[in-house]
C-alpha cells in the first residue's frame, strides 16, 4: 500500500518531468540586453516592439532579460552561459568589445547569416555607424543603441563672464579663452570645466584629427600590435589637459569615468562646462531646470580648427551567438532588423535619446519637426552626420580594450594629479599598452 | 513547561513533514539543476577509466631525467620528516617506517608535480622556476605524509561511543561534502591548473605556460606596489578598527540610560556591504564641490583637499571607510566580551588600590584577549578579501603612481589587482588565477602565524 502510494507520486513527478518535450512548442529566442533597472522604461520599449514582432509571428517566441546593468557583466555571463550550452540568443555587446566578441568565436556575423534585402537596408546606416561595426569588410552586427560626446553649459555664467552663451567655444584653445573669462568674473565657480576622466573623449579627439589609435588600421585590417599614445595628435590631447589643470580650470570627482558624479557637479553649479554622452541630454535638461541652470548644449570642442574629421560612434551593437537552431538564427536575424527598422529606430531614439542611426529615420525625424523641438538631439546628430566615416572615426578595436583604455585613463590621472609631463605619461603609457596587447596577440594567436 | 509525549510526537511529525514539503519543493522547482549536477558527476566518474589511462600514458612519455627530482625530493622529505616526527615516539621497526614514509612522500611528490606537468625540472627553465618547482615537490609531498604521520601516532581506539551505523554516517555528510566538493575543492584544483595558463578572459584558447604567471607577477612592479599597499592598508586598518572598536565597547558598556539603542546603531555600519560603504564615503570625499566634506570644507575654510586625486589621502579614506564598515562587528564582539569580565577581580583590584587605567590594562584587557584575538583573525582577513567593495567605489585602485601608473596605483590593494585581472573583458585570468593562489597562501601563512605565535600570549578563561 506504502509503496504503491510512493510509486504513484513518482510516476507523478516523473510525467511532469517529461511533460514539456511533448508540447509543441514555437521557436523560442531569448535577449539580454542591460535596460533592466528598475525605472528604465528601455527595456520596457523593446518589450514593445518583442510583442509586435510576435503578434506578426506567432510562430516564434522572444523572451528578454537583463541579467545585469552593465555592459561588461551581461558579456562575461552570456559567454559563461554559453560555455554551460545556455547561450542567450542575441546578446547586446559595447562597442569596446568588439573585437574580443570576434576573437572569442562565440557569435556568427550577421553578414553572414542575414538575407540579401536585409543586407541592402544596411545602406541605409550612418556611414560611421556602419564602419564601426564592419571589420575587415564583414559585418559582424547590427548598431542599436549609439551615442556620442556632447558639451554642456551653464549660460548664466558665460553671460556672468562676459562671453555670448549663444557662441560658446569650439575648440582647445576657445575652451582656455572662455575658462579665462569665466575665472575672471566676480563669482566664479570652483572650477571652469569638469568632465570624467575617461578613455572615450581622447579617442574622439584623435578621431577628429583624422589620427589612428592603434596600428595596423586601428586594428581593422589585422590585429592591433601597437598603440599610437605617442602621436603628436595624442600629445596635443596630453597638453590641453595639462594647460586645463595648470591654469586650475580642470576638475573631476577624483574617481575615472564617473559620468553621474561629473553630471551632478556640473548641475550644482560648481563648474560652467562639462562633456557628457548624448544618452544623458534628456537627463541634463530635466535637471536644469530643478537646479534653475540654463542649459546650453554644444558639439564637443575640437583639438583645433584644423581637427574636421568628426567623432566616433559609441553605444552598442546587437549580436547572434553561434549554436543554435538555423529557424532560431533566422528568427533571431529577423527580430534584430525589425527592432533596428526606420520606425523603430524613430521610435527607440524618441524614447531614450540615444542617436538614430539610419539616414532614413533622421529624415523623417527632421521633418516632423523634432529637432526643431529638441536641439540637443539635433546637435548630436548633426556631429555624426559630419563625420567621414574613414578608418580615423570608424575607431579603434582591440582584444584587451578595457585594459588599454584603463592604461590611458591612468596616463591622464598622472598628467593632471600625480604632475608627470604629458611625453612622459604617454610614452609610459604606449610601453605598458603595447605590452598587453604582445602579451594578448601571444595567447589568442591568429 | 514539561513536554508531554503527545506533544513531542506533534513537533516531530511537522518537523518531518516540513523537511518533506521543502525538499520537494526544492526537488521540483531545482530539478534542471540537480539533473546537471548529476550529469556532471557522472560524466566525471565515467571519464575516471580515460584519465587513468591518460596518466599512465603521460608517465611513460615522461623523460625519466625530468621524473627523478620530483622523486628524489619526496623520498627526501618523507625520510626526514618522518624521523622527525617518529623520533620521540617508539616504533617496533623503525627502519621499515622511515622507508615508507619515503614511499608516500615520493609518490604523493607526484600529485602536484604531475599537475604542473613536471615542468620545472625542464633543463631550460629560469633559476626561480625551478626553485618553486622544489617548494611545490616538497609541499605536494607533505599531502600523503600528514595522513601516514597521524596513522603512525594513532591511539587505539576505544569501541565505546563509537558510531557503528558506517552508511549511515557518510548518508549524513553526504551533502556537506557534495557542496565542499563542488564549491570548494573542485574550483580549487580549476584555479591551480588555470594559474600555470596563459589565457584572455573570456577566450577559449589557453596555453601552458608553467610557473611563468608566477614569475612574472614577481618581477611586475605594479604587482610588488599592490603587495606593500595592501600590507600598509591592512596594518592600517587592523590597528584603527581594533583600538577604536574597544575604545567605543567600553563607553557603550557604560550604564547610561538607553545604552542598548546605542549599542544597536554603533553596530549599525556593519550591516552595509562594502560597496555601499563606498558609496557613501564617495559621497563624502568627492571632488569638486560634489562632495559634503569639501563642501562644508569651502564654505568653511575656503579652501578644498583633493582627497581620492592624492596619492596618501586616497589610501586614508580607504582606511577610514573600511575601518567605519567592519567597526559595528567589532563593538558587538568586545561589548560581548566586557559583559564576561567578572566584576569581582575589577572590585578586588579596585580595593587593592588599582586606579582605572591600572584596572583596564592589567585585568579587562588581558581577560578580552580571546576576543582580540579572533577579531585580530577576522580584520586581517577582511583588510585582504573584503575591501574590493570600497576601493571599487572610491577610487578603482588610483590614483596612479608614476607616469601613466608604471609603479601601480596608490590604493590598488591585491584583491583588487585581482578581480580587475580576472573578470574584466579579454583580461589575463591565469594570471588572475596565480594572484588568487598568492592571496590564498599569505591568508593561510598570517593565519597560522598567528595561531603559533600570538595566540600563545591569549588567557582563555576557563
Amino acid at each position: 500500500m506504502k509503496f504503491s502510494r510512493l510509486f504513484l507520486v513518482f510516476a507523478a513527478l516523473c510525467a511532469f518531468a517529461i511533460a514539456p518535450l511533448h508540447a509543441q512548442e514555437p521557436v523560442t529566442i531569448s535577449m539580454v540586453h542591460i535596460f533592466g533597472a528598475e525605472n528604465d522604461d528601455r527595456g520596457g520599449l523593446i518589450q514593445a516592439v518583442a510583442d509586435e514582432f510576435m503578434l506578426a509571428n506567432p510562430g516564434i517566441a522572444i523572451e528578454l532579460s537583463s541579467p545585469s546593468t552593465d555592459y561588461i557583466e551581461l558579456f562575461n555571463g552570456a559567454l559563461l552561459a554559453a560555455d554551460q550550452g545556455q547561450a542567450p540568443t542575441i546578446i547586446q555587446v559595447e562597442e569596446g568589445l568588439t573585437q574580443l566578441a570576434v576573437d572569442s568565436g562565440f557569435f556568427v556575423p550577421i553578414g553572414d547569416i542575414a538575407n540579401q534585402e536585409q543586407l541592402a537596408s544596411l545602406d541605409d546606416l550612418l556611414p560611421v555607424v556602419r564602419e564601426y561595426y564592419s571589420i575587415g569588410g564583414t559585418l559582424y552586427s547590427v548598431p542599436f543603441n549609439a551615442s556620442n560626446p556632447l558639451m554642456f553649459y551653464n549660460k548664466g555664467m558665460f553671460t556672468a563672464a562676459g562671453i555670448d552663451p549663444e557662441t560658446p567655444p569650439t575648440t582647445f584653445e576657445e575652451v582656455l579663452a572662455a575658462c579665462a573669462a569665466i575665472m575672471a568674473a566676480p563669482e566664479p565657480p570652483s572650477a571652469c570645466m569638469n568632465f570624467p576622466i575617461t578613455a572615450w573623449f581622447p579617442e574622439q579627439w584623435i578621431a577628429m584629427q583624422n589620427g589612428l589609435i592603434a596600428d595596423n588600421d586601428n586594428g581593422r585590417t589585422a590585429r592591433a600590435t601597437a598603440v599610437n599614445f605617442d602621436s603628436p595628435e595624442m600629445a596635443r590631447i596630453g597638453e590641453w589637459y595639462k594647460a586645463m589643470d595648470d591654469a586650475g580650470y580642470l576638475t573631476y570627482s577624483g574617481t575615472p569615468n564617473d559620468y553621474q558624479g561629473e553630471g551632478i557637479s556640473f548641475l550644482s553649479k560648481t563648474t560652467a562646462i562639462t562633456i557628457n554622452s548624448t544618452a544623458g541630454v534628456s537627463l541634463f535638461q530635466r535637471f536644469s531646470k530643478i537646479q534653475s541652470v540654463d542649459l546650453g548644449i554644444a558639439p564637443l570642442p575640437t583639438p583645433g580648427a584644423d581637427a574636421v574629421n568628426g567623432v566616433t560612434v559609441g553605444g552598442a551593437s546587437l549580436w547572434v551567438t553561434a549554436g543554435n537552431t538555423p529557424e532560431q538564427t533566422q528568427a533571431a536575424v529577423d527580430f534584430i532588423f525589425f527592432l533596428t527598422n526606420t520606425e523603430h529606430d524613430m521610435a527607440w531614439h524618441q524614447g531614450t535619446g540615444y542617436i538614430p542611426t539610419r539616414i532614413s529615420s533622421i529624415d523623417a525625424l527632421t521633418a516632423s519637426g523634432w529637432f526643431d523641438e529638441n536641439p540637443g538631439f539635433a546637435i548630436a546628430v548633426a556631429q555624426l552626420q559630419a563625420s567621414a566615416g574613414n578608418v580615423a572615426n570608424a575607431g579603434a578595436i582591440m582584444g584587451p580594450s578595457a585594459e588599454v583604455r584603463g592604461v590611458l585613463v591612468e596616463a591622464l590621472q598622472s598628467i593632471i594629479d600625480g604632475g608627470e609631463t604629458p611625453a612622459d605619461a604617454l610614452a609610459a603609457a604606449k610601453s605598458r599598452a603595447d605590452a598587453i596587447l604582445a602579451d594578448y596577440n601571444s595567447v589568442v594567436g591568429e | 513547561m514539561e513536554d508531554s509525549p503527545r506533544f513531542e510526537r506533534l513537533w516531530t511529525r511537522t518537523v518531518l513533514v516540513g523537511v518533506v514539503v521543502l525538499s520537494a519543493y526544492l526537488l521540483i522547482t531545482e530539478w534542471d539543476g540537480f539533473v546537471r549536477l548529476a550529469a556532471w558527476f557522472w560524466a566525471g566518474l565515467s571519464a575516471a577509466p580515460q584519465s587513468l589511462s591518460n596518466i599512465a600514458a603521460y608517465y611513460a612519455a615522461l623523460p625519466f631525467a625530468q621524473l627523478l627530482p620530483s622523486l628524489i625530493i619526496g623520498a627526501l622529505v618523507g625520510i626526514g620528516m618522518t624521523w622527525r616526527t617518529i623520533y620521540h615516539t617508539a616504533q617496533p621497526r623503525p627502519i621499515l617506517t622511515l622507508l615508507g614514509g619515503g614511499l608516500v612522500g615520493a609518490f604523493s611528490a607526484q600529485i602536484l608535480s604531475a599537475t604542473i606537468q613536471h615542468c620545472t625540472y625542464l633543463p631550460e627553465v629560469a633559476a626561480a622556476e625551478t626553485i618553486g618547482g622544489w617548494v611545490i615537490t616538497a609541499l605536494s609531498a607533505m599531502m600523503f605524509l600528514v595522513p601516514y604521520w597521524a596513522y603512525l601516532k594513532r591511539a587505539p581506539v576505544s569501541q565505546a561511543g563509537y558510531f557503528r551505523q558506517r552508511g549511515l554516517a557518510y548518508a549524513f555528510l553526504a551533502p556537506t561534502l557534495v557542496s565542499l566538493f563542488v564549491f570548494l575543492y573542485y574550483p580549487s584544483v580549476q584555479t591551480i591548473l588555470l594559474s600555470l595558463n596563459a589565457r584572455r578572459f573570456p577566450i577559449r584558447t589557453e596555453k601552458f605556460v608553467c610557473l611563468g604567471n608566477y614569475v612574472s607577477l614577481a618581477e611586475d612592479a605594479i604587482y610588488q606596489s599592490s603587495f606593500v599597499t595592501t600590507v600598509l592598508i591592512t596594518l592600517a586598518i587592523v590597528t584603527l578598527s581594533l583600538a577604536i572598536a574597544l575604545g567605543v565597547a567600553v563607553l557603550a558598556s557604560q550604564k547610561v540610560r538607553g545604552a542598548s539603542i546605542y549599542r544597536t546603531f554603533l553596530i549599525w555600519p556593519f550591516a552595509l556591504s562594502p560597496v555601499v560603504t563606498g558609496v557613501i564615503f564617495l559621497a563624502l570625499f568627492r571632488d569638486g564641490q560634489a562632495g559634503l566634506i569639501n563642501y562644508v570644507l569651502t564654505s568653511g575654510f575656503g579652501a578644498e583637499v583633493s582627497w581620492l586625486r592624492t596619492p596618501d589621502l586616497a589610501r586614508w579614506v580607504i582606511v577610514i571607510a573600511s575601518v567605519w564598515n567592519i567597526l559595528g562587528f567589532n563593538i558587538l564582539f568586545y561589548v560581548a566580551g566586557l559583559q564576561g569580565v567578572p566584576p569581582e577581580l575589577l572590585e578586588a583590584a579596585a580595593i587593592d588600590g588599582a586606579n582605572k587605567p591600572q584596572r583596564f590594562f592589567s585585568i579587562t584587557f588581558p581577560l578580552l584577549s580571546p576576543y582580540t584575538f579572533f577579531l585580530l583573525i577576522t580584520n586581517v582577513t577582511y583588510s585582504f578579501y573584503g575591501i574590493y567593495g570600497v576601493v571599487d567605489a572610491l577610487t578603482s585602485g588610483g590614483p596612479p603612481v608614476g607616469p601613466a601608473g608604471i609603479y601601480g596605483g596608490a590604493t590598488n590593494v591585491l584583491i583588487f589587482k585581482l578581480y580587475e585581472d580576472a573578470f574584466t573583458p579579454g583580461a589575463p585570468i591565469g594570471s588572475a588565477a596565480a594572484q588568487a593562489i598568492i592571496l590564498f597562501i599569505c591568508i593561510a601563512g598570517l593565519t597560522l602565524f598567528q595561531f603559533r605565535f600570538v595566540e600563545s600570549r591569549v588567557t582563555y578563561a576557563e
